[in-house]
Order: C-alpha cells, then structure tokens, then sequence
C-alpha cells in the first residue's frame, strides 16, 4: 500500500512541475517588467534598469524559470511582490488556511447534503422524493455560485440582517461563502450519485443479494451503496477544480482574505509574483486533493487495494 | 457506398429527434435556447446597440416599469436593452470558445490516437498537466497576462476544455483502429482522413454533441465570472457577467440590477444543460426504442 | 408416491410498461418431485428465465406482473404469501443460480462474507460466530475451494471458480429446491462440465431438487429427468428425459430443436436453426403460437389455441396428434 502512495506521490512531481512551466510562461506575456511595475513607470530609467538587472530580470526565459523553481522548492522563495515588495511568501501564508478553510468546508456541505439526498432519491425512484430534488437540482447546478452569493448577500445580510457578509471574524463569516459555493456543488453530487446509484441498483450481484432473502435496507445499504459510492468519490475529486476556481470568485464577492481575493488584486496591479505564487499553492491544493482521492478509492475498493499491497 | 452513408444519416436523424422530444425537459431547453440565441442574432435589427450605451442619469435605478421592462441601471441605462445586446456577447463568448476547443481538440487528438507513439505520450503529458490546473485559474492567468478583451477571453477559457475533447476523440480512434475493417479499408485505397471521416468520427458525434452542449454552458459561465471580477469584457460593454459587477455597487438601491441579469445566465445554462442531457438519452444506443 | 416439492399451475405473467405489455408467461403448469430434476430447455426470449424469477418472486417490482396462477412450494402457495416471509423462503428453501458469474458476486465484499450472509439470514441467525465460520468453511469444501480463501474478493478468482462460490451460496442453507438459471454458458466448455458435474454430485447428495434452465440439450441429456419444451412462453411438449430424447412423436419446434432425432448415446451440441424468429411478445399470433414457423401449419393451427394431448406422461400440444394413436386429449 505504501508503495502506490509513494508511487502516486512522485507521480505529482512532473505534473506539478508541468504546471508551473505552463503558468510561468503565460505570466510572462504580461507586458512590462518588473521595475517599472515596482518603482512606477514614469520612474529614472537607471534606476529602472538597475533593479531589472538585480532582480534578474535580463537573463533568458528558461534561466528565470530553473531558478524560479528551484528557490520556491528549497527555499520557499516565490520572489517579491511588486506592491508590497515583501517576500511574497509572506503575503500568502495567512492566507493559505482561508482559502483551505473555504474550500473543505464547501466540500463537506456539498457531500453531506448531496450524497444522502441522491441516494435517497434512486431508492425512490419514480415517486416525488425523487422527482422534487432532481428538478431542484437541475436548476440550483445551473446557478452561478457568485449570483447565488450576490442574492444570498442581498437577502441574509442586507435586507434579514443574520450574517456577514465582509470578511472573516468569526465562523458565521463563512455561511454565505461556502453555502452560495456549495449549493450548485451539491447539486451536482446529488444527481452525480442518484444516477450512480440508479445503475448498481440494476447490477446482477444486487439481484443475488435479494435472492438470498435479504431485505431491501440490507441490499441498499450493503450491497448497492459501496459499490455505487466509488465512482463517486472519483468524480468528486474532479470537480474540486471547478471549486477552487469558483471559489476565487467567491472570495473576491465576500471580501475573504483568501488565496483568491489575492490573486485577483494582484492581477490588476500586474503584481505577477505573487499571482504565479498563489495560482501555484492552489495547483498543489487540486493535485494533493487528487491524490486524496485516488487513495481513498484504492483504500475503498479490494480491486485496486490488492493490487497494490502486494 | 456515399448514397448508403447519406441515407443511414437520415435515418438516424430523424429517430434521434423523435427521441428528443419524448423528453419535455430537453424540449424546454430547446425552446428557450432559441429563444436566446434568436435574440442574440436579431438583437441589433430589434434595438440599436447605441441605445444599451445611452445614459439617461435622471432616470437612473428605477425599477422595471412598462417603459423599462427590467428598469435601469446606475447610469439610467435600460437593463432589458443591455442584457439582450448582452446575450450576444455572452452567446457568442461561449459559442465561439466551445468551438475552438474543440477543433483544437479533435486536431490533436486524431493525430495523436492514429499516429500514436511518443507523440501521443507527450501530448497526454501535456493534457495531463493542463488538466491539473483550475480551469478558472489558467482563464485568469492568461486573462491578466494577455489583457482584457474579448479576443484573450475567448483563448482563456477555451484553451482549458480542449484536453477533454482531445481526449474523447483519442479514445474513439483507438477503440476503432485496430479492428481489420480499418485495414480493409487501407487496402482499399482509402487514405487516413477518408478513414476517419467515415469509420471513426460517426461513432463519436452522439458524444461530441453533448459534450459541446455542456462545455458551451460552462463557457458562459465561466466567461461571466470573468467579466464579474473585471476581468473579461469590461463596462460599458454589456456582458451578463459585468453587468452583474455594475449591479453589486447598487445592491442596497436596486436589487433588481442583480436578478436579471443572473437569471439570464441561469436560464442559458440551464437550458443548454437541459438540451445536453436530453440528447445523451436520445443519442445513447443503449435505451430500448 | 414421492414428495411434491413443486406443483405450478395456469401461470401467466406479463410486463407492462406505459407504452405496451409483454406476454411473457402464457399459461404454464408443471410439478416437480423430491430428487427430481426438471430441464426447461427454449430459445433465449421464451420465457424461462422469467418463470424462474416468478418462483422467487422477483420479477421487477414496477413492470412484472404475475396475471394469475398459482406456485405451491411443499404444498405452501408462494404467491399469496406477504414479502416477509417470501424472504425467508428465498436463499433458505428455494435457492438460484445465475447465468453469469462474473457480475452475480458482489466485487467489494469478500466471498466469505458473502457466504456467511446467506446463513446469518436464515438458520444461523442466532448462532455464534465460530459456527457461522465453521459452515462457511463446509460450504466451500463441499464445492471444492480451500476454506482459506475465505477472506479473498471475487476478482481473485476465475470465471469457473466464481460459479463455484455461488453454487455455495445456493446450497448453503441446504434448499429444497435449486433453480439453475443457464449455469454454464458462460464458462469455457471444459469448466462446464466440472461445473455440471459437481452440481449433480451435491444434488444427489443433498436430495435437492433442481430445475435446470438450459439451451443446449447436452446438458439436458447429463441432469435432467423430466424435459419441458418452452415456445413464446408456453410449455408446448413435456414429458420423462427417454419420454423426450427417445420417444417417436415430437412437437415440430422440438424436432427443429434437435435437428435430427438424437441417440441418448451421441451428445447433441448444437441447435440447428429453425426458420423465422419467435413471435414479438407484444403481439404474439392466434392459434397456436408457433404456427407461422410450423413446416406442418394446418389452418386450425392459425385459429384455435392447440390443448395439450397425452401419451402416458408425454404432453404435447400440437393439433397433429389430435387424431394420432395413443394420444388422448388432456
């Protein structure tokens, strides 16, 4: 077992790596370099060349970037912040737990509101526990998460006065958040599951399992719902890059000090370093997820789990 | 053997249709994507673009009315004139972005399923760490690299669907080039794209249709948020999206300025989600007829 | 006079859906003794599979409907009973096999497991662990797999071998009766026949009493002794296994069936084909139903339903022996 974990792990390297390559090479179209965009365009030309040539800035393309790497993977180094000119490590450390915070806390409500409910609706298919959550799911997986947001904010916090809606002092902050996220989300897993389910419940082993004389809580609940869950948690794992990506918006309409809002200022501004070190924590957050997910499965299902142990 | 394709096409048509409408949640999507895309086309001959950019400022965050269907917005512009022309650009935003993606995709992934080799081993690397990054995230990425305008929107948001697509059309040709009526065909004569055209891409279109269905409701939205965070097609221009960013100023005034504009992003997805699934069951050989 | 173990009468069963129904079971009667084996051999389509689940009642819920009939299991009548208590009738007193071991295992629950369920929810219900454990073990002795394996998931074995787990699970409980629905097609040709083999073994082992469903009339000539020809859901011949392989008169499907008249001695392996296809079950024909196929159609084939006409326990129903010495109708 330790093995496939350790094989997956060095797996990641290269995709890892691969990333960082693609979202470097796209930040460097970003017109204008970087002592202009630190000490302000209308700056003294020497000073401007100066600080290009001390940051480094006039080597070739593929230099900057083996360097890059190399001072963020030993050293934790992704350079300086053109706004703050601070360490931009320093910028996203607090803001790291935000954003995880956000994230699994999304995950969660979208799973324990989803998953029940899909599974609920295939065991009653064809009757109205089944008709009225795919019908609302339908529409809630239509949503955008920042209208959803918008309205929520408008209704909650405007008009009802109960929560926040600015930030994060305290965990009422993050109802509206990861709610206005998490609904469409869980929709998705609600139908994702129901149809998951709808398609065990038909397999021949489910079929034997009643033959046996068991009752059908027992057929459901044993037999069909491991079996149907697995995909599942694939598919879950997959659409956690949808979230992160919805979550930038979220962060930025709730105002959360998170990985996302960072990223959005700083594309504005061209504060390129930091919005290469951000994008790259949260490729590593989607990879490590992944990873997450693919281990569950194999811990999950005897198929993979023996193949590994040996 | 031309004539033989041509009629089984047909055929096929005309029983996937019927299967279409059995379903009244696909014909529900149909209807009402029409009815946007109609609007999308005859938005200009309708009401002139200039008249979405009009401020009126005395008349500003008014309610929706008779005169202003949706009412108006912070700057006493008509919201409903502004979310049609906004249809267009979202429609088109997400039409466009889908259809390159996957021409981009079926390119790569014909090449790489027929040719094979090291080639399709990079490519798949490459998909692969494509595939790793946050769609949103490259979309920003090369939003805030590129500069904001619908051009760059469009390659922002389409370049992270064409791995899908590659990937689809890859796996379509390896289930098929092996089978020996490939080599006869070879034999034949035919040459590799007469292969492809006539062997290969029929038995993925079902596919390919309602993943292009569902990627174009994800463009859209993807494209709105974009354009939300200020970072797709900016103001004055009317995107749902932005026109959404405009609203959010005025929350506590004019709730009204967020509904619309939302709703028509709901409706639109909504309606391509519902058109996609639709045809999955209508397109699937599997369903008993 | 030996035990009924099984008496099935006047059985019709259809499936409906909103846009047609199937008449799947049209009017079907046959018993079967304590020991006995009983094939029902048809093409895919006529209606066995569907019978059997009928015995189990577990047809599906929202389609299946048993029209009318009766099914009495030791004299009991299953199709009156309440839900409850068919449970407990199913995996205990009646027991299937299924046609395909690849997918009749559940893939994320250990084969002992699944063995030891179909105790705990029946006789052993009460009993300790280590006897659950210990009858698991007898079980799969008794079909040839090493009790250590308890613990291993159905991937781990081959095709033959999971046909084995299941046959464990069926006679666990040591049921009255065992429907093997199709049990070796699936399997290579030289597992089929261990399979077959060890199946009667247990059977006669046991005093189980089975009703073999089959195609292939091979099959028929090892196990069986009494023979029921299944047509678009009727039983159009029955009768003893010499009754069917040797005897002189035939229903012309069953002549079809074997293609030239078979010596119990040559193994027959193939069908050989019968013009035309079954009739759609939606609309199945008047008369009898094998008219439009039959070499030897007479018009009052295409009007009157055929009644069944008996030589001492030979059934057929065919209007050509209507007339025909030593058959009375039934």
């Amino acid at each position: 077992m330790y093995k496939y974990i350790f094989k997956r792990l060095l797996m990641i390297i290269p995709i890892l790596l691969g990333v960082s390559l693609i979202i470097f090479f796209i930040l460097q179209l970003t017109p204008g370099d970087p002592a202009s965009l630190i000490l302000g365009a209308g700056s003294d030309q020497a000073a401007i060349d100066q600080l290009n040539e001390e940051l480094g800035y006039n080597r070739p393309v593929f230099v900057r970037y083996f360097s890059y790497v190399y001072n963020v993977i030993f050293k934790l180094d992704f350079g300086i912040s053109y706004r703050t000119r601070l360490p931009v490590y320093d910028n996203i450390r607090g803001r790291i737990p935000v954003s995880v915070m956000v994230a699994f806390g999304t995950i969660v409500f979208a799973c324990l509101l989803g998953i029940p409910v899909g599974v609920l609706s295939a065991v009653k298919q064809y009757t109205a526990l089944d008709t009225v959550p795919t019908v609302i799911s339908l529409f809630l997986a239509a949503l955008p998460g920042f209208w959803l947001g918008m309205m929520m904010m408008y209704f909650f916090s405007l008009k009802l006065g109960w929560l926040p809606s600015n930030g994060v002092g305290s965990w009422l902050h993050y109802i509206l958040p990861i709610v206005s996220l998490g609904l469409p989300y869980a929709a998705q897993e609600l139908r994702f599951t129901r149809s998951s389910m709808l398609e065990t419940i038909r397999q021949d082993y489910v079929r034997t399992a009643r033959a046996k004389g068991a009752s059908e809580r027992t057929v459901i609940w044993r037999h069909a719902l491991k079996n149907a869950l697995l995909p599942v948690i694939t598919v879950t794992g997959g659409n956690f890059g949808v979230l992160l990506g919805g979550a930038v918006v979220t962060e930025s309409l709730f105002n959360i000090p998170g990985l996302g809002s960072l990223i959005i200022t700083s594309i504005k501004i061209k504060d390129v370093p930091t919005v290469m070190g951000c994008t790259m924590i949260l490729a590593v957050m989607f990879s490590l997820i992944l990873l997450g997910v693919d281990l569950l499965y194999a811990a999950v299902d005897p198929r993979i789990k023996a193949k590994y142990s040996k | 053997m031309k004539d033989n394709f041509q009629v089984k096409r047909h055929g096929k048509f005309k029983e996937v249709w019927r299967r279409l409408k059995k379903s009244k949640t696909a014909m529900f999507g149909l209807v009402v994507l029409s009815i946007f895309i109609l609007a999308a086309i005859f938005a200009e001959l309708l009401i002139p673009y200039s008249v979405a950019l009009k401020q009126n400022i005395p008349i500003r965050l008014q309610g929706p009315s008779a005169e202003h269907w949706f009412g108006t917005d912070g700057y006493g512009r008509d919201l409903f004139v502004r979310i049609l022309h906004g249809s267009r650009r979202s429609l088109s935003i997400g039409l466009i972005a889908t259809a390159s993606s996957l021409f981009v995709g079926l390119i790569f992934g014909a090449a790489v399923g027929y040719y094979g080799g090291a080639f399709d081993n990079v490519v798949m690397r490459i998909m692969d760490t494509l595939s790793a990054i946050p769609a949103t995230l490259m979309a920003l990425a090369i939003v805030a690299a590129l500069g904001s305008n619908m051009v760059n929107l469009i390659i922002a948001i389409s370049i992270a669907r064409i791995p899908a697509f590659v990937r689809i059309i890859r796996a379509a040709i390896l289930g098929v080039v092996d089978l020996e009526y490939i080599e006869a065909a070879h034999a034949g004569g035919a040459g590799d794209f007469r292969i492809i055209m006539t062997h290969i891409l029929p038995n993925i279109v079902g596919t390919l249709i309602v993943q292009t269905t569902m990627t174009t409701a994800q463009l859209i939205m993807r494209a709105a948020s974009l354009s939300f965070l200020g970072l797709g097609i900016l103001p004055p221009e009317p995107e749902w999206g932005a026109l959404l960013s405009e609203a959010r100023e005025f929350m506590r005034p004019a709730p009204h300025l967020m509904v619309f504009p939302g709703l028509a992003i709901v409706l639109s997805t909504l309606s391509l989600n519902l058109l996609g699934d639709g045809l999955r069951d209508a397109l699937d050989p599997r369903l008993k007829s | 006079m030996s035990e009924r173990v099984l008496e099935v009468k006047d059985l019709e069963i259809i499936y409906k859906t909103d846009l047609e129904t199937v008449y799947a079971v049209n009017n079907i009667s046959f018993s079967l003794n304590k020991g006995e084996t009983l094939g029902i051999v048809g093409e895919t389509g006529a209606g066995k599979t569907t019978t059997a689940l009928s015995i189990l009642r577990l047809l599906p819920e929202r389609t299946g409907r048993i029209k009318k009939g009766s099914i009495k299991l030791m004299g009991e009548e299953l199709l009156s009973l309440p839900e409850g208590r068919m449970r407990e009738i199913r995996g205990d007193r009646v027991a299937m096999i299924f046609q395909d071991p690849m997918t009749s295992l559940n893939p994320v629950i250990s084969i002992g497991d699944q063995i030891s369920e179909v105790l705990s929810l029946h006789g052993y219900r009460d009993e300790k662990k280590e006897n659950i454990d210990q009858r698991v073990d007898e079980v799969l002795r008794l079909v040839g797999i090493s009790p250590d394996r308890k613990k291993d998931y159905p991937h781990q074995f081959s095709g033959g071998m999971k046909q084995r787990v299941i046959i464990a699970i069926a006679l666990a409980c040591e049921p009255d009766l065992l429907i093997a629905d199709e049990p070796t097609t699936a399997l290579d040709v030289t597992i089929q026949a261990q399979v077959l083999a060890m199946i009667r073994d247990l059977k006669d082992r046991l005093g189980t009493s089975m009703i073999m469903i089959t195609h292939d009339l091979g099959i028929v000539a090892e196990t069986c002794d009494k023979v029921a020809v299944i047509y678009a859901g009727e039983l159009i011949e029955t009768g003893t296994l010499e009754e069917i392989f040797l005897g002189k008169d035939h229903h012309p499907y069953t002549v079809g069936l074997f293609g030239s008249i078979p010596n119990l001695k040559i193994k027959t392996r193939r069908l050989s084909p019968i013009g035309g296809l079954m009739p759609d079950p939606t609309n199945l024909p008047k008369g009898c139903k094998f008219s439009p196929r039959c070499p030897h159609c007479m018009e009052i084939c295409c009007q009157i339903e055929p009644p069944g006409y008996l030589a001492e326990t030979h059934n057929i129903k065919c209007h050509l022996f209507k007339e025909k010495a030593g058959w009375k109708q039934a």
